[in-house]
């Protein structure tokens, strides 16, 4: 049976990002399959490590096929271990599972070296990457949010140095060694378009490139809806997400300041998700939300999808591109329509079940959220147009078509190339 | 009165030059030097009074004859003569080999130092060993001048020195009277003595206004002064100052720190942005120049190929991404790598980026070496590389390696060289030596290493090779090529991409002293 070992910069068991999370669901169901899958993810850094791993450990086993490694703090920038003793233990960790294909989703915590390495040691094993997001071009997080608050449309060695203060060379010199690295894959996967893009943009050669969704499940039938729960819903507004800069959190309650001050005649509420009023005022302490705004913390992710039911529009507001939110995904389970940023990822998924306004604009999304207010019937004309996501079962299969494996028994393949990496260890 | 020419010593300086040491109470005495049939008049006159002529007039004098300036005068088959008027002294062969180590051993004071002032004041040069040392420790058996007294007030504010023997000083000196003559120094190392070029009066110190009730304050009694012995200091070299006048003392003496070169440097820029004149400016970064460039022959020497390649890396990128670097290298070659970092230390990233690229290459990299300066050429017999690191990412590294019928390849990011009228390889050369773009060279590695045996003038290595390469050029003995330049992004980490004052770093320093040097030249 071929042996398909996932990897992820982190793990959703200590933390629920993105990338790790649709590592982790892809694991599930190969594991559901009976596929003989294994998961290797990470802790972030030594803060991290200190808390969960005990001197001289390095890694933590949740099953006998769910390992988390212990993190020893990685600079985003170079992408490679600091210490080589580092990168020699993960690579004869993943060396040893003796995989026959390495799917990583991001390489932050892994390190460029480790790749390199891995691919010289095991020519024949097909890998495969999914980019997350961007910080193969971008050293700002990955995010192409230029330092000043502006978007950056694209990368260059000395816009990037003007940026983020460093000398071009040091970009010219990572991106090398990124798009090196890239080049080892047999596969490289996006969850966008829009993301898929920005690589090509880039230099990544179009094509090489293939776009597959994030899966996510969705058990939960979506809501009933009647005249009466549309009117309801048509008046209820949320935010799910964190109180991080980018989220565009100050747009959203800038928007909520501007229709405080002339307020629609029937109700209007908007719940936010994710976020507590301290987090809020400790990122924004100039901004005070309406009292028609209510933070209500945090929530369980499986819960995610029928709150979201409970409301009529989802806003996501983001200030940055955003790539394959999952946020996305999961109002598109709970059928449930989008305000969002006209931009990127954005606009690309919520396209023709959203609205759109211009980022960062808190005048257009307040104007946007009213032009919906209490309107039933295009609530429900949105609720129409949307699609469920594709569920795990439909990702494996998309999965198995582009990575070239045989139906849904993941076989063998001549692999892209037979690299010489030297001694490898 | 008696009027008549006393002459205490006379002797040779040069091959041509002759100095006579005596009194005479004549305010003007028309002393004159006669060889055979030639009379040559002193081309310089110093008087100084003398305490065992018990009077305060100046009536000692040292006179300087250039031999060289009459045709026949420096033939030294003729006998010599000091005459003055009618009356003339007979001066025997020995006495001019003789004399001076009679002037050290029992010469007055006054004349002593009067000589030892004029060799400060590079009016003749030093004396060879034996001589020179008795010289030093007589000056340093006189008494010693205070930094204050009734005539002078003087101070020292840094007073440096490098391990090859470059340094300078500046302070601040106030007469009691505004005197023609100016203070002199030296400096006194290892039984030697150095002339200092010291440029009194020279630097703005409104500071000193507190001293212009007792001394003639000026607003610009600031001095600065350079120099460069002509060896290595082993011991501890001192700084001796002398004001004008007091030629029964020795000045005042006082220790150079001891410091690395940067410093002087360092000195150098700082004290010349404060001299309004830049033609003084630059003599004092000249003066603590070599006079000359130590040139080591261009060894033609054929590398063991089979030998490990030596890597002498300028790295000037982040530490840890020497590991791509070295990948760079290791991937265009069949033989194992030595790696001599041009670094001060091996920090742990640089040491895990070592380890990284070993892991990672076919052949052995192993480090052979880390320091400021090139390893010693014992030990290396295969080919050599001397590179930037920004240099070595930019380039493809096999253009380094491919076989030579010369002794050196050096292949330069030459910006103009790709532009369609920039092919023409004089200028290509020329751009080489005056616009010293980066580059890499490539050679046996005794040719590459030898001239680092040599004290050297500059700060950085690749200075040091730069002038390598252009003796080789000019020997025949490189080649030079021109690689795209386009897309070329310097490094700026490492030591030798470090600031010493604004906007002028240990390159363009470098640049600066590769000037000066060749206008010498």
């Amino acid at each position: 049976m071929t042996r398909i070992v996932i990897v992820s910069h982190s793990h959703p068991a200590l933390r629920y990002g993105g990338g790790e999370v649709a590592a982790y669901r892809q694991f599930q169901h190969l594991l559901s399959q009976d596929k003989d899958a294994w998961f290797v993810g990470s802790t972030i850094g030594p803060e991290d490590a200190a808390r969960f791993f005990g001197p001289g450990q390095r890694l933590l086993s949740f099953s006998e096929r769910d390992f988390c490694l212990r993190g020893m703090g990685m600079d985003s920038f170079s992408m490679e271990h600091p210490r080589i003793e580092d990168e020699d233990w993960i690579l004869d960790f993943l060396f040893s599972l003796q995989g026959d294909i390495y799917h990583f989703h991001h390489f932050w915590n892994i390190g460029a070296g480790t790749i390199r390495r891995l691919r010289g040691l095991r020519p024949e094993a097909q890998m495969i990457c999914t980019l997350h997001e961007m910080t193969a071009i971008c050293a700002n997080h990955g995010q192409m949010l230029k330092t000043s608050g502006e978007l950056c449309h694209a990368a260059s060695d000395v816009a990037c140095a003007a940026c983020l203060n460093r000398p071009p060379v040091d970009f010219a010199l990572r991106r090398s060694r990124m798009a090196e690295m890239l080049d080892l894959f047999d596969v490289l996967l996006s969850p966008s378009r829009f993301l898929a893009d920005r690589f090509e943009a880039w230099g990544i050669p179009p094509g090489r490139i293939s776009v597959i969704e994030n899966g996510l499940d969705h058990l939960e039938p979506r809501p009933e809806t009647t005249p009466e729960s549309l009117l309801y819903r048509s008046r209820r507004f949320a935010f799910f997400g964190q109180a991080t800069p980018t989220k565009g959190l100050n747009v959203l309650v800038r928007a909520a300041e501007l229709i405080e001050a002339a307020p629609p005649a029937n109700p209007i509420t908007l719940e936010l998700y994710g976020v507590t009023a301290e987090a809020f005022a400790a990122l924004w302490p100039g901004l005070k939300p309406p009292e028609w705004m209510q933070f209500r913390g945090r929530y369980r992710p499986q819960d995610c999808v029928s709150i979201m039911g409970r409301f009529g529009w989802i806003i996501i507001p983001s200030i940055w591109w955003e790539n394959s939110p999952v946020v996305i995904q999961e109002a598109r389970a709970a059928g449930t329509p989008m305000i969002a940023s006209d931009i990127g990822g954005m606009a690309e998924k919520t396209e023709g079940w959203g609205i759109q306004f211009p980022v960062g604009d808190p005048a257009a999304l307040a104007a946007t959220i009213l032009s919906v207010h209490d309107r039933p019937e295009i609530l429900a004309e949105h609720i129409a147009r949307i699609e469920p996501p594709l569920d795990m079962a439909g990702f494996d299969a998309e999965w198995h078509r582009l990575c070239g494996h045989r139906s849904s028994a993941p076989a063998l393949f001549a692999p892209k190339r037979q690299l010489h990496h030297g001694k490898g260890k | 009165m008696d009027l008549k020419l006393h002459l205490d010593f006379c002797f040779s300086i040069s091959a041509d030059k002759v100095l006579a040491a005596g009194w005479s109470p004549r305010p003007q005495p028309e002393i004159v030097l006669h060889v055979g049939h030639v009379s040559v008049l002193p081309v310089l006159m110093r008087r100084f009074p003398r305490r065992d002529l018990r009077s305060l007039s100046p009536m000692g004098f040292l006179a300087l004859f250039d031999l060289s300036e009459e045709p026949g005068a420096n033939d030294p088959s003729e006998d010599l003569f000091l005459g003055m008027g009618k009356e003339y002294v007979p001066i025997a062969n020995d006495r001019l080999a003789s004399d001076l180590a009679r002037l050290v051993e029992i010469g007055v004071d006054e004349a002593f130092f009067a000589y030892v002032r004029m060799i400060a004041r590079r009016e003749i040069t030093g004396p060879a060993q034996p001589t020179a040392r008795k010289v030093v420790n007589r000056i340093l058996a006189a008494p010693r001048l205070e930094r204050e007294s009734q005539d002078h007030v003087l101070g020292i504010d840094r007073a440096l020195i490098g391990p090859d023997g470059q340094g300078a000083a500046t302070g601040w000196f106030l007469g009691a009277t505004r005197q023609a003559e100016t203070m002199t120094a030296l400096v006194i190392c290892d039984g030697c003595i150095t002339p200092v070029d010291l440029m009194q009066a020279s630097l703005p110190r409104p500071d000193l206004a507190a001293y212009a009730p007792r001394y003639a304050f000026s607003g610009r009694d600031g001095w600065a002064a350079s120099f460069r012995l002509p060896q290595a200091p082993k011991a501890q070299p001192r700084l001796l100052l002398m004001p004008p006048g007091h030629l029964d003392h020795s000045g005042h003496l006082a220790p150079l720190d001891m410091v690395e070169p940067a410093k002087v440097a360092r000195l150098i820029l700082e004290t010349g942005q404060g001299l309004e004149d830049q033609a003084l400016a630059r003599r004092l970064h000249r003066k603590a120049l070599p006079a000359e460039l130590p040139v080591a022959p261009v060894l033609n020497l054929a590398a063991d190929r089979e030998a490990p390649v030596l890597l002498v890396l300028d790295h000037d990128l982040n530490d840890i991404d020497l590991r791509d670097v070295l990948r760079r290298v290791t991937a265009v070659l069949d033989r194992p790598l030595a790696v001599h970092l041009l670094r001060p230390a091996l920090t742990p990233a640089l040491d895990h980026a070592l380890a990284g690229a070993s892991r990672e290459a076919a052949a052995a990299v192993t480090l052979a070496g880390c320091a400021l300066t090139p390893p010693e050429p014992a030990g290396h017999k295969g080919l050599a590389i001397f590179a930037r690191s920004s240099v070595l990412f930019h380039l493809d590294p096999e253009i380094l390696l491919e076989p030579l019928d010369k002794t050196l390849l050096i292949v330069t990011l030459d910006p103009v060289a790709a532009l369609p009228g920039g092919g023409d390889e004089a200028a290509l050369r020329r751009r080489f030596a005056a616009d010293r773009p980066p580059f890499a060279c490539c050679g046996s590695a005794p040719a590459l290493l030898a001239s680092f045996a040599l004290p050297s003038a500059y700060l950085t290595p690749e200075a040091g090779w730069r002038a390598l390469a252009l003796r080789a050029l000019a020997q025949d003995e490189a080649r030079l090529i021109a690689a795209p330049a386009q897309g070329f992004l310097a490094g700026n980490r490492g030591p030798f991409c470090q600031s010493l004052i604004e906007s002028v770093g240990w390159h363009d320093f470098d640049a600066r002293s590769a000037l000066l040097l060749t206008e010498a030249a």
